[in-house]
């Protein structure tokens, strides 16, 4: 084990990833010399040299439709967008071309195509630079997402992705990538797509929790403790396709569900948590379910507001005391 | 330029099959035996197929949703495409889509898109990989003038113009984007201004004369193999059927058409093979007679040919992930 940064365990899974395929490449904008926006990237290109990470003019567009061309050429380019609020620029070519192509071409052609992109609040930067826009590619079939909250799991499932012959949308949360950091296993590591993690075990209420919110969840959990309350945080960490079965004997277990997202409520990974919970385990369920997540409404500028936006550990809190009531 | 007599005829049998094939969808669209819509691409046969006719076996096409003539040229056969009218399990993506998306990854043919500009975007990637690959394969992407103004193209002239990428962007310009003259969607008079706007090379063919398409194609396929680069290839054509099935086509003087019709690519192309004595009239009827019965074989096989199975489809893997 190894003690890295999110982004530090991002950049080994990608150095290793590089080292071991010649057809992996990276492509993204100000991805070389400048190592990416939040220096992610770093120091690959000094290593891989200009043809393995690539940088670009500014589109989004060019840049995801040639990596879902390569692909289709047994290239696994791993693309990043710089922020995921750029996401709709390109989604075009994630959701229409690229989960599209080996249905139309048939089983002989794979799409091993990794979009990775930096997403969520905490850096001040207001929307556009903030959102958390996955809901938006759940429903696209074809497509794996993957949200990582540990160091660990951000390398684990990095690599997991580039070794994927499938399209990946890799969501990086931006304020993790300098403040946490953790143990990491060295060398190869590979976590399996469509494996969630129980992050604590509890007994009183199961919480669902995502990127930046697993730290919330277990932030809260540490202090319900102290009052007797048990929480189970379970972190998805593929959003799809799901663990459903490590959620279910969870909530069969607590009989209780709160999710919790820094995206918007409405149609938000929350509602498709509680869709599920209740059609396959409503029978274990003591109390209605319980989202948390941001309003349906903008992320503000205002450091005040911007930390009243998302949901936090004191709002948990209060939802699980409420819940057992 | 300097084509065998075998590769002309070839080019003339593509170009005949093209306007058989779009003269029965207007039959059966029009007399409601066939799904969906067909979108007809009569008047621009010597485009389509001159454009394809000089690309390697290797070399990916990357058609427009206009281009069975391009898809013949390239190895597709009438039945993949007539089954697929039918949404029949003999079509070549048996029953999965419509005619504009069509693909086949032997004969390195990327699917066109509805989704306009998409497939430019696409075209660079396969681009890309050679060029990564040290190979001289090339790309051909082909678009409508109507296409052209997608962002994502624009997005990928540039990157393939700054990545040095070997493709060649063909922009068949037929007068119309669905009802709208190009007048009324263009402030250029010429897709050259476009390709010097991106620093690439821009070529200009009288579409209607498929020996001309060819030796514009020449000259650009030798820039682009060279390693030098994209090119943009314009070829002046003009479609004589409505964008689709459900177009009555009356944004226009119907005169103007009759005018196009009086100088049809085909009976052009023929009259220049026999009239320098490449061949015969006999031998272009037969080709003809033979092209006319394989469509209509084609058509009869996919009307009672079956259905893809339910069952099948959806325990098929390419409605799943692969491994």
């Amino acid at each position: 084990m190894e003690n890295m940064t999110y982004a530090e365990a991002l950049r080994a899974s990608m150095r290793e990833a590089l080292a071991e395929d010649e057809n992996v490449f990276l492509i993204g904008e100000d991805i070389g010399k400048y190592g990416g926006c939040y220096g992610v990237t770093a120091g690959l290109v000094e290593e891989f040299g200009e043809d393995r990470v690539i940088d670009t003019p500014i589109s989004e567009l060019a840049i995801t439709g040639a990596s879902v061309g390569a692909a289709m050429q047994g290239k696994r380019p791993v693309v990043e967008i710089m922020y995921a609020d750029f996401l709709t620029v390109a989604a075009d070519q994630i959701i229409n071309q690229a989960c599209k192509m080996r249905y139309i071409m048939g089983k002989e052609v794979k799409v091993p195509l990794v979009v990775r992109t930096a997403y969520g609040g905490g850096g001040r930067y207001s929307f556009n630079h903030s959102q958390s826009p996955e809901a938006m590619f759940m429903n696209a079939p074809g497509l794996t997402i993957l949200m990582p909250s540990t160091p660990a799991d951000a390398k684990g499932l990095m690599t997991a992705a580039i070794r994927s012959n499938n399209p990946v949308l890799f969501f990086e949360q931006k304020y993790l990538y300098k403040t946490v950091s953790g143990p990491v296993p060295e060398g190869d590591y590979e976590i399996p797509i469509g494996k969630g993690d129980v992050k604590r075990e509890g007994q009183d209420i199961t919480v669902v929790a995502t990127g930046w919110m697993v730290h919330r969840a277990l932030e809260a959990a540490k202090r319900l403790e102290q009052e007797g309350i048990s929480l189970e945080v379970i972190d998805p960490r593929t959003l799809k396709p799901l663990d459903e079965e490590l959620i279910l004997s969870s909530v069969r277990k607590t009989g209780r569900l709160i999710t919790m997202h820094e995206a918007s409520l409405t149609g938000g990974f929350g509602a498709e948590i509680c869709a599920i919970v209740t059609e396959k385990a409503f029978d274990s369920l003591k109390k209605p379910v319980c989202r948390l997540a941001a309003p349906d409404s903008i992320i503000p500028f205002a450091p005040n507001l911007e930390d009243q936006y998302y949901p936090t550990a004191v709002e948990l809190e209060a939802a699980a005391r409420e819940m057992l009531q | 330029m300097d084509l065998s007599k075998e590769k002309l005829l070839e080019v003339y049998r593509h170009m005949y099959q093209t306007r058989v094939f779009e003269q029965e969808c207007e039959k059966l669209n029009k007399n409601k035996e066939i799904l969906g819509s067909i979108h007809g691409s009569m008047g621009e046969e010597a485009t389509s197929v001159g454009l394809a006719a000089l690309l390697r076996p290797d070399d990916v096409l990357s058609p427009s949703y206009r281009d069975p003539g391009a898809l013949f040229m390239k190895g597709l056969t009438t039945m993949d495409l007539v089954g697929m009218l039918f949404a029949k399990d003999c079509g070549k993506t048996k029953g999965r889509t419509r005619v504009l998306h069509v693909g086949d990854f032997r004969k390195n043919i990327y699917p066109p898109n509805p989704i306009l500009g998409a497939s430019s975007v696409i075209a660079n990637g396969a681009a890309l990989a050679f060029k990564m690959n040290g190979s001289d394969r090339i790309v051909l992407n082909i678009m409508g003038d109507g296409a052209s103004n997608e962002g994502a193209v624009h997005e990928a002239m540039n990157f393939a113009a700054v990545k040095n990428l070997p493709i060649i962007f063909a922009i068949e310009n037929n007068a119309y984007a669905w009802s709208t003259p190009f007048k009324n969607n263009f402030k250029i008079h010429t897709f050259i201004e476009r390709a010097i706007g991106y620093g690439i090379p821009g070529f200009i063919a009288d579409g209607y004369d498929v020996m001309d398409v060819m030796q514009v194609m020449e000259e650009a396929i030798a820039h682009v193999r060279g390693g030098r680069g994209p090119a943009l290839v314009e070829c002046r054509t003009y479609r004589w059927s409505g964008h689709s099935g459900n177009d009555k086509n009356v944004y226009r003087p119907w005169e103007e058409i009759v005018r196009w019709k009086q100088n049809c690519p085909i009976a052009r192309f023929g009259g220049y093979l026999t009239n320098v004595g490449i061949c015969s009239d006999e031998e272009l009827a037969a080709i003809r007679t033979e092209v006319e019965q394989e469509v209509q074989d084609a058509i009869e096989y996919s009307k009672t040919a079956p259905y893809p199975d339910c069952g099948e489809f959806f325990r098929d893997d390419v409605m799943l992930a692969a491994e």
